[in-house]
């Protein structure tokens, strides 16, 4: 595909440019700087998600954005992208010959909404645009809608033409809808030019998404999880898009991409950005620094797809545990995204995630972020339906139970940086808990409100509060360690070991935390 | 024969004011309560300009809309930050300040037209000049106003200026991602809105010679909504099976012998009943495409 | 100006009973409970039915307040309930809920007419509490509104249902998760909503008289001071309809008694505009 004037065009071989992938591959393109940020920094509440970071943007880089804690990725592309205001920092944009620099914290007055010139708008007439995890077509119009709605400079956008200059703006109107129309035929999808949005399959409104950022004249696009939940041939399709943008269009691209992906996506790449501990390191694409998967002699590991692995540990002493929690062949979905179960490589049915909690048991599920281990439990907790398969409990279906008969029935699940109830105090928490007898260390805090408390404090008010509560078959904790101090973190993980041995308890571990090799996940 | 004019006349107001409520509801994503507001103001305008400057219609009518496209700047730049629940109090707090303005701005003895008194309170304004003489003219008149309308929402909401409306309604951040504003979206969609409203209101004042502030009541901005929901938004055709309906209802009540006053109430009880079975059934309404769940 | 003073305080407690049964449905599930309006309007016509049968006042309320517990239940169980489990957004929870305040105010319309109806015959007898005159309904009011405001306050600090509420307003998805039943607590919320909208309106049918037109208008006054107020928290709401009722009494002083609605719905609106742009910045995107 060549980019004419904003349009792409598709030559009759879009073969893979070999010269010019080893000559962009494993160096930096030394073009003009298009974006610097300095001193970025971004918290949310008391998590300190960006602490200080640099980078710098050159024309004609492939960058992947990759890091463990998956809100500081999606974080810094927003702030990127003008959708989320940094709380310090600096940010100078420089496409298109003119400079602009961005100081934050912002003024008062901007702060108010007068002359806040850092909106999604400005920064795309600075030549960024970017495309969404959600991807966000406009679900209400056709697709050659949505690549029209894209074209900058329509006459008719103005009402004022839209009557007054009814023919220009029809002639306007039959450019438009043709360049629309021979976009999707780039696509693949020419006879699908009058489909609502809303109707199509995920891999291809990721295409779609990307052509009209494109369409609109982007010069810098930050792709927000181009290949997730996306099907093996529609995979292809999209690395091969992102080929010709950055090889042949010499657009300038930001990929945010994970483990599981990357591979797909890494010979394009001319530069690597890690986010880790809120700083960002600059580096050479390559495939290291990756999380392995966590080996261990004594536990068995099961494979569940994209790199994500559940490792059991063998209570020694106890007899072979009985299957509690059966998770069969489960797929679930949010909105029309596949988040849990797997594309099949031949193209076949959709292939659900399966596993067993037996009891007792210790469970680790070790799952890159993204992979969709919340929304695993969440569908096990009963919050979001379940597409396809089956959910066990001691041999009864559950998928129709409500969350809290689910409770009932022997199943106690601590969400990912669960945050409890704001306005009840700790003694109200346990209470409502049903907390048999109180946990060590929280006499200070009984009397304290919840919402007065630091994330850490009352996650470990929402963990203790399920321990010490009545009595459960089976406890996932999803990332429950997530924002201790070590020495609590220590206190609740061998509370849960010491659980496991009469219990199943599953674990989420993200994938970073197997690579760190801490003491306190090794359970005695 | 008479009535059949009647029933076309107001077929044609609210008509006009089911197009209104199509573009902010419909288009714009933002659910309204203000529109009996700026049905007032076109209304008023137009009694004013025809009773105490002696103006045309079409003057007189062009200066309701004005008048009405200027305050929507309220309610635009409200939109500007504001969706769904907290939008409906905004515009709630507009109806409210129109309807005390229409029954305040009279005070004790001064002449209509004075700065002191310029609705003449709870007493309305009467002998508003009718610009034609008969009932036919009239319809005729109605239908016309009723046709350009009906042309101008075509040649809007149908070039990319609507495009960009529908765009706004799906998802607005990713819109100005993609480097439009919206902003100025807004300002034109409600300004023409509002516009659409004063219209029905300076017909509706020409036609009945009479305002009073009942015109500006949250009741009507009710009744119009579930019109307009009922009818169907977000294309060309909803609004007329909503003015249709909302005229054909108590004529078919009446026809089942019902006395007029329980007729009224009997139309209201059905559109209640059909706005509660409609979020359940049938969101986008008889002929829509914006589904209001 | 203690009177008005005075007058505003009685009037806003009745606005906080209303601004309270808004915010107890409105917090934890998010329904703009418009119907209430409705219950507003339907409740002391019930109460006057009774009278005219021939129960006594204590009798009569207590059957008012039924009916507002009945009518609100029954919006939950037939028509929030059920589109929740459908997930229907706000919007659609919002028309469903201003179809069912049509139906209420039409059924009275057509059994009980237009007419302004009052529980008495003649004016109220007048009593002095501290250098201030106040009708015996609004003083008899007055303090029903006080006690049952405290009373809903020791409850909802104190006692376990009290608490799951409260967690209920607070993270209705946490307390699914904690293996408490959320739907039987929700109809819960819908009938204390129904039960304070009902006193609020006999508070103000007994010191003003009641029509079919009149419960709108009172009813979002009380409805935006709640959006404002329970920003903050339950009892948010309470305070923000108190000082709602005072500064529409002198609102009503200072320009005249047509101008309240105008004055205080431009304060509340600057209000609510002030609250957004200082809330904590939200992300525009959730991930």
């Amino acid at each position: 595909m060549r980019q004419i004037q904003g349009r792409l065009t598709m030559d009759k071989e879009p073969a893979f440019d070999i010269a010019t992938s080893a000559r962009t591959r494993g160096s930096r393109p030394e073009g003009a700087v298009l974006l610097r940020a300095s001193g970025l920094s971004k918290a949310f509440g008391s998590q300190l998600v960006l602490d200080g970071v640099d980078l710098e943007l050159r024309q004609g880089e492939v960058v992947i954005l990759r890091g463990f804690n998956g809100s500081g990725k999606s974080t810094l592309l927003n702030i990127l992208s003008a959708n989320l205001e940094p709380d310090a920092g600096v940010l100078e944009l420089g496409v298109n010959g003119a400079r602009k620099i961005f100081r934050f914290p912002s003024r008062w007055w901007q702060k108010l909404g007068l002359n806040n010139r850092f909106t999604p708008e400005l920064i795309f007439n600075k030549g960024f645009g970017r495309t969404w995890q959600d991807i966000r077509l406009f679900s209400s119009l056709s697709l050659r809608d949505n690549i029209a709605a894209a074209i900058p400079e329509q006459v008719g956008e103005n009402p004022w033409f839209a009557v007054g200059r009814f023919s220009a703006v029809q002639r306007q109107e039959s450019t438009v809808a043709s360049s629309s129309q021979e976009e999707l035929e780039l696509l693949g999808l020419g006879e699908e030019g009058a489909l609502l949005a809303e109707k199509l399959s995920v891999g291809h409104a990721k295409c779609v998404a990307i052509a009209r950022a494109v369409r609109a004249g982007a010069k810098v696009i930050c792709l927000d999880e181009p290949l997730a939940g996306v099907d093996t041939l529609h995979k292809k399709k999209i690395v091969e898009l992102l080929r010709v943008l950055a090889q042949r269009e010499h657009i300038t691209l930001v990929i945010i991409e994970h483990s599981w992906n990357i591979s797909q996506i890494m010979d394009l790449a001319t530069t690597l950005w890690t986010l880790e501990g809120g700083k960002l390191r600059v580096e050479q694409p390559s495939m290291a620094g990756l999380p392995p998967v966590n080996a261990d002699n004594e536990s068995d590991i099961q494979q569940l797809g994209r790199t994500a692995t559940l490792t059991s540990r063998r209570v020694v002493g106890k007899e072979v545990a009985t299957p509690f929690l059966e998770v069969e062949d489960l797929v679930v979905y949010r909105g029309r995204r596949l988040i849990v179960g797997d594309y099949q490589e031949d193209g076949g049915e959709i292939k659900g995630v399966s596993f067993t909690l037996r009891q007792p048991g210790l469970y680790h599920l070790h799952a890159p972020n993204a992979w969709g281990a919340s929304t695993l439990i969440e569908a096990i907790a009963g919050i979001i339906p379940v597409a396809r398969g089956k959910i066990r409990l001691n041999g009864k279906d559950i998928e129709r139970f409500s969350p809290w008969h689910r409770v009932s029935a022997g199943v106690r699940i601590a969400l990912a940086r669960a945050n409890g109830f704001q306005s009840l105090t700790v003694r109200e928490m346990f209470d409502l808990a049903q907390v048999r007898s109180l946990p060590e260390g929280f006499d200070l805090l009984l009397e304290k409100q919840m919402s007065s408390l630091s994330g850490g404090e009352r996650q470990k008010v929402v963990l203790w509060s399920i321990l010490h509560g009545p009595a459960f078959m089976v406890g996932i904790f999803d990332e429950p360690y997530m924002s201790l101090d070590v020495r609590e973190a220590e206190r609740i993980s061998a509370e849960l070991g010491r659980l496991a041995s009469e219990k199943a308890i599953l674990i989420t571990v993200p994938a970073s935390t197997c690579s760190t090799g801490e003491g306190f996940y090794e359970v005695p | 024969m008479n009535y059949l004019l009647h029933l076309t006349i107001y077929f044609c107001i609210y008509a006009i004011l089911a197009m209104s409520l199509n573009v902010m509801v419909g288009y714009c994503g933002r659910l309204t309560l203000a529109s009996s507001g700026y049905f007032a103001i076109g209304a008023y305008s137009y009694a004013l300009a025809s009773v105490l400057l002696g103006w045309h219609f079409v003057p007189a009518i062009l200066l309701g809309i004005i008048i009405s496209a200027l305050a929507s700047l309220v309610l635009s730049v409200a939109a500007w930050r504001f969706k769904g629940d907290v939008f409906v109090m905004f515009s709630l707090a507009v109806q409210a300040i129109i309807l005390g303005v229409c029954v305040n701005w009279a005070v004790g003895s001064a002449e209509l037209g004075t700065w002191a008194n310029l609705t003449n309170g709870p007493l309305g304004i009467s002998s508003i000049a009718n610009p034609v003489h008969t009932r036919g003219n009239f319809a005729i008149l109605a239908l016309a106003l009723m046709g350009g309308a009906a042309v101008l929402c075509r040649l809007l909401l149908a070039s990319p200026f609507g495009r960009i409306l529908l765009a706004m309604r799906d998802d607005e951040l990713a819109l100005r991602g993609l480097g439009k504003g919206v902003k100025m979206a807004k300002v034109y969609a409600f300004a023409f809105s509002c516009g659409l409203a004063a219209l029905a209101g300076s017909l509706y004042a020409a036609y009945l010679g009479y305002v009073n502030p009942s015109v500006a009541a949250l009741d009507f901005s009710v009744l119009w909504l579930c019109m307009a929901i009922i009818g169907g938004m977000g294309n060309l055709y909803g609004p007329f099976a909503g003015a249709a309906l909302l005229l054909l209802l108590p004529e078919v009540l009446r026809f089942a012998q019902m006395p007029t006053a329980v007729a009224d109430d009997m139309r209201l009880l059905l559109y209640g009943v059909f706005l509660i079975l409609m979020t359940f059934f049938r969101p986008q309404g008889i002929c829509g495409r914006y589904r209001v769940d | 100006m203690v009177a008005i003073f005075a007058d505003g305080f009685v009037s806003g407690l009745g606005t906080a009973l209303l601004a309270v049964a808004f915010a107890v449905v409105y917090l934890p599930t998010r329904v703009f409970y418009i119907a209430l309006g409705g219950i507003f309007t339907f409740v002391p016509y019930v109460v006057w039915a009774c009278m005219m049968a021939g129960f006594g006042v204590i009798a009569s309320f207590g059957c008012g307040i039924f009916s507002g517990i009945i009518l609100s239940v029954l919006a939950e169980a037939v028509l929030h309930g059920p589109l929740e489990q459908r997930k229907t957004a706000t919007d659609g929870h919002f028309v469903c809920s201003l179809g069912y305040y049509i139906v209420l105010i039409q059924i009275v319309c057509l059994i009980w007419g237009t007419q302004k109806k009052a529980f008495r015959l003649g004016a109220d007898v007048m009593t002095e509490v501290g250098g201030v005159r106040l009708s015996f309904a609004q003083f008899t009011g007055a303090i029903a509104a006080i006690l049952i405001l405290t009373g809903f306050y020791l409850w909802v600090q104190h006692s376990r249902l009290g608490t799951q509420f409260r967690a209920l307003a607070d993270n209705p998805r946490e307390l699914a998760l904690a293996g408490r039943d959320i739907r039987a607590l929700r109809l819960l919320a819908f009938a204390i909503s129904g039960a304070f909208a009902a006193a609020s309106a006999i508070m103000f049918a007994s010191d003003l008289g009641f029509h079919p037109y009149s419960g709108l208008d009172a009813v979002l006054i009380a409805l935006a001071a709640a959006m404002v107020g329970a920003r903050w928290s339950l009892f948010g709401a309470v305070g923000m309809g108190i000082v709602i009722g005072i500064v529409r009494a002198q609102a009503g002083f200072v320009f005249s008694a047509q101008w309240q609605d105008p004055v205080t719905f431009l304060i509340l609106i600057g209000v609510l505009w002030l609250q957004e742009v200082f809330s904590a910045k939200r992300r525009l995107e959730a991930v």
